[in-house]
């Protein structure tokens, strides 16, 4: 959500571009098994006016002095409707400070139908702000209705309303849980092949997978079996590490910063693309790659983060997300391991194992700094943007594994364990 | 519909009507309803264009001068979808037509401001230049014309061809046709940019102004010769001097229950005008405040050559027009707005803050030469 809705708000403005202090409200609904969250972002500057209150250009002081107030407000400007005309019961929740470039308030609603009706279809009334400030909208969206498939990740805008636009018809009916299972498993799928981090995480653990460690150092070709042995192993531990923290993140029992994951996740990058480089945690990468992903798995909870799910829509849930990941999980390393493997045999190896590693470890440095010091780097968005031709990287590994082969062919590796 | 359809559907629903009422009948409600609309765009005469001839011959010289590609960003369909296409914004093609003249040779860019001189006439041509002048000092005073700071969203909505990183200044400026230009069939010429959107009607010796979108910011600065420039001062000052020129009591009808931070009946409201007209007729007021009514009002039509004509149509509704305001009657701080609306003219003057006006003139009736329904 805090990554959300800044997105949101620029979408809701569509550019409306410096100079222009004309902000938008946003409104960003959720719809859950039997209530709807409503979270409303509201422009001090416009509020001020629309309410008509000397409000200063502070969220915190207006939270503090106004926040009561500021309650009842928005309680007599939110109106749901049930469609046969009975009204949602409205109960104001928090009321937050928002401090970007301009100031707004953020506050959170609870919408309950009345027995009996549905939650998924209602006359959203609403007119907090340009019952007054005619010129003001409020751009309304949908950040979360699982039957249909929406996530906080793809909201969906619902309408713009203004004062001679104080009512919209909402009507999300028809959805189902096989929808919103398919929904989750995109978003696995979508949440591996957009993040880069994890994928060079998984490249840089299968790297050394066909080699056999000499001490300090990485030595010959260990063999297919073993090769596949092992990646399937550390695979497999990243797997269920992060699965367990996917659930546990999900159900909302642990929750740790977003800075810190993401932070700790950049550092096991880097420790695993130092382990490609020089073996120093050879024969116990199953309890590393599985170590490592607990702290992914984190990451992937936040993403899931806001359903407000029953027990059975989570598990839907964790399960379509996680199918999802390991779907693309697999197809990476079926793509790449059979290349890998060939080349292992070859001199072109080490080489590549070294570029690999160092560029993994290039880029897992300037997301640590990014992350855990704030400190903004070109790296980051260059790494991103080779990663952007991820299929070119694919072509250009497999004419090197052909190329490497076919020169080679006399003067392979010999293998230093059994095959 | 087409035009032709509907002055054959207006023509013949009339006589039907005219029939229905000499045999002492009443027509028939749907058909009533059905003829409002059309026969409202029957009445509509169109005021003529003194320089329309010209303003083709201007067009078809600037046109000459673009390659193939570039004329066929310049010169687009005449429809509604893209003549509503228009912004206070600034920004490129994805929210407004034409070619923009950073995208243009020196040469093309004096043929195309040819022809904003010639549409615009003396006192039209200097505020446009005047306007794109604020632009310039705009992007100065923001230490260049980029988008600032990082991830701002026009980085990524920005860019039309060559667009992209360039916002503020003269030469985020365009130009545009809807419809080939012609001494005898309808074509609309589209001149805009940040803080400007002039549509310009054409058909035959007649034509139209509206909408007529003109901002600035910043409202008043010195240039590098020390000279002052105040393009919205008319105005404002006109504007100025009517509320202050109210009774207490006039003032009191005239102020308006809602607050707006921007003009109402903005880009892609067009049509939208609000059910009810408000404030004080100026039939009440003094003379005094009259003058200043008729003074505002020629603050935006004399931008056109057909000025005159438009002052002498609004001349006459004047008793019907109605004067409003919201904010403070200074027409200075942030929140301030003054509208006036009369049978015809519809006029809105918006203070973003001190250094920084939004307006707009529309003739209800005949905004894009009455082309179009809304």
């Amino acid at each position: 959500m805090r990554r959300l809705l800044p997105a949101l708000l620029l979408l809701a403005v569509a550019g409306t571009a410096w100079g222009h202090p004309m902000p938008n409200s946003a409104v960003v609904l959720r719809i859950h098994r039997d209530a709807i969250d409503a979270e409303l972002t509201l422009p001090i500057g416009e509020l001020a006016v629309g309410w008509d209150k000397p409000l200063p250009p502070d969220a915190v002081a207006i939270v503090e002095q106004y926040g009561e107030e500021l309650k009842d407000y928005v309680r007599a400007h939110v109106r749901p409707i049930a469609p046969d005309g009975r009204p949602w019961t409205v109960a104001v929740g928090e009321v937050a400070p928002v401090v970007e470039q301009e100031p707004d308030v953020r506050v959170s609603l609870k919408m309950t139908p009345p027995p009996g009706a549905p939650v998924d279809r209602l006359t959203f009334g609403y007119d907090a702000i340009f019952h007054r400030l005619v010129t003001h909208r409020a751009v309304v969206s949908l950040a979360g209705d699982w039957r249909n498939g929406v996530t906080a990740d793809e909201p969906v805008i619902l309408g713009t309303m203004r004062d001679t636009d104080v009512t919209l018809v909402v009507d999300r009916s028809g959805g189902g849980w096989f929808r919103g299972f398919a929904a989750m498993f995109r978003l696995g799928v979508r949440h591996i092949a957009e993040g880069t981090d994890h994928l060079l995480f998984l490249l840089a653990l299968i790297l050394p997978a066909p080699l056999v460690a000499e001490g300090w150092r990485w030595g010959g070709y260990a063999g297919v079996r073993t090769a596949l042995r092992r990646i399937v192993e550390v695979v497999t531990a990243f797997t269920v590490g992060h699965s367990i923290t996917l659930v546990v993140g999900a159900l909302g029992w642990a929750r740790l910063p977003d800075a810190l994951v993401e932070s700790a996740i950049a550092l096991s990058i880097f420790i695993s693309a130092v382990h490609a480089l020089v073996p120093i945690f050879r024969g116990r990468e199953v309890y590393i790659a599985g170590g490592f992903g607990l702290v992914h798995g984190l990451a992937f909870a936040a993403t899931l983060d806001g359903f407000g799910l029953d027990p059975w829509t989570l598990a839907l849930t964790v399960l379509g997300f996680n199918l999802g990941i390991e779907a693309f999980q697999i197809l990476v390393v079926l793509a790449t391991m059979p290349w890998l493997v060939l080349l292992a045999r070859t001199r072109v190896y080490g080489p590549l194992r070294t570029a690999g590693a160092v560029f993994t470890g290039i880029a897992a440095a300037a997301w640590f700094a990014e992350r855990a010091f704030d400190w903004p780097n070109p790296i980051g968005p260059l790494v991103e943007g080779v990663a952007a031709h991820g299929v070119w990287l694919l072509v250009g590994l497999i004419a090197l594994a052909v190329a490497a082969g076919w020169n080679g062919r006399r003067e392979l590796v010999e293998p230093a364990g059994a095959i | 519909m087409q035009r032709p359809t509907l002055l054959v559907l207006a023509g013949a629903s009339g006589v039907l009507s005219l029939g229905l009422m000499a045999a002492g009948l009443e027509p028939a409600a749907p058909l009533a309803a059905a003829q409002a609309p059309a026969a409202a765009s029957v009445a509509v005469e169109l005021l003529a264009s003194p320089r329309a001839a010209d303003v083709v011959d201007a067009a078809d010289a600037f046109l000459a001068t673009l390659s193939d590609e570039q004329r066929a960003i310049a010169q687009i369909e005449l429809k509604p979808s893209l003549a509503i296409r228009w912004t206070n914004f600034p920004g490129g093609s994805e929210r407004r037509n034409g070619v923009f003249y950073r995208d243009l040779k020196p040469e093309q860019v004096d043929a195309a401001i040819k022809v904003a001189k010639v549409a615009l006439g003396e006192e039209g041509f200097a505020r446009y230049q005047e306007v794109r002048a604020a632009d310039d000092a705009f992007a100065k005073g923001r230490g260049g014309r980029g988008p600032g700071g990082p991830g701002g969203p026009a980085q990524k909505k920005g860019g039309g061809p060559g667009g992209g990183g360039a916002m503020f200044g003269s030469q985020n400026y365009m130009i545009a046709f809807l419809g080939k230009p012609s001494k005898t069939t309808p074509w609309i010429l589209q001149l805009g940019g940040h803080h400007l959107a002039i549509n310009i009607y054409y058909k035959g010796t007649a034509g139209a102004a509206t909408p007529y979108h003109v901002a600035a910011q910043p409202t008043v600065w010195k240039d590098e010769q020390g000279n002052t420039h105040d393009p919205l001062a008319p105005m404002r000052d006109s504007l100025h001097g009517l509320l202050a020129s109210l009774t207490p009591e006039q003032s009191k009808q005239a102020k308006l229950e809602a607050r707006f931070n921007d003009v109402y009946v903005g880009p892609q409201k067009d049509g939208k005008f609000p059910a009810k007209s408000e404030g004080v007729l100026v039939s009440e007021l003094s003379d005094v405040s009259k003058d200043f009514v008729r003074k505002a009002i020629a603050a935006w039509t004399g931008d056109s050559p057909q000025g005159a004509a438009y002052m002498k149509l609004y001349e006459a509704d004047l008793d019907k027009i109605r004067v409003s305001y919201s904010g403070t009657t200074d027409v200075g701080e942030r929140g301030d707005y003054v509208r006036i609306d009369g049978p015809r003219v519809w006029i809105e003057f918006a203070t973003q803050g001190s250094d920084h006006y939004h307006t707009i003139w529309r003739d209800r009736l005949t905004d894009y030469g009455a082309e179009f329904s809304f």
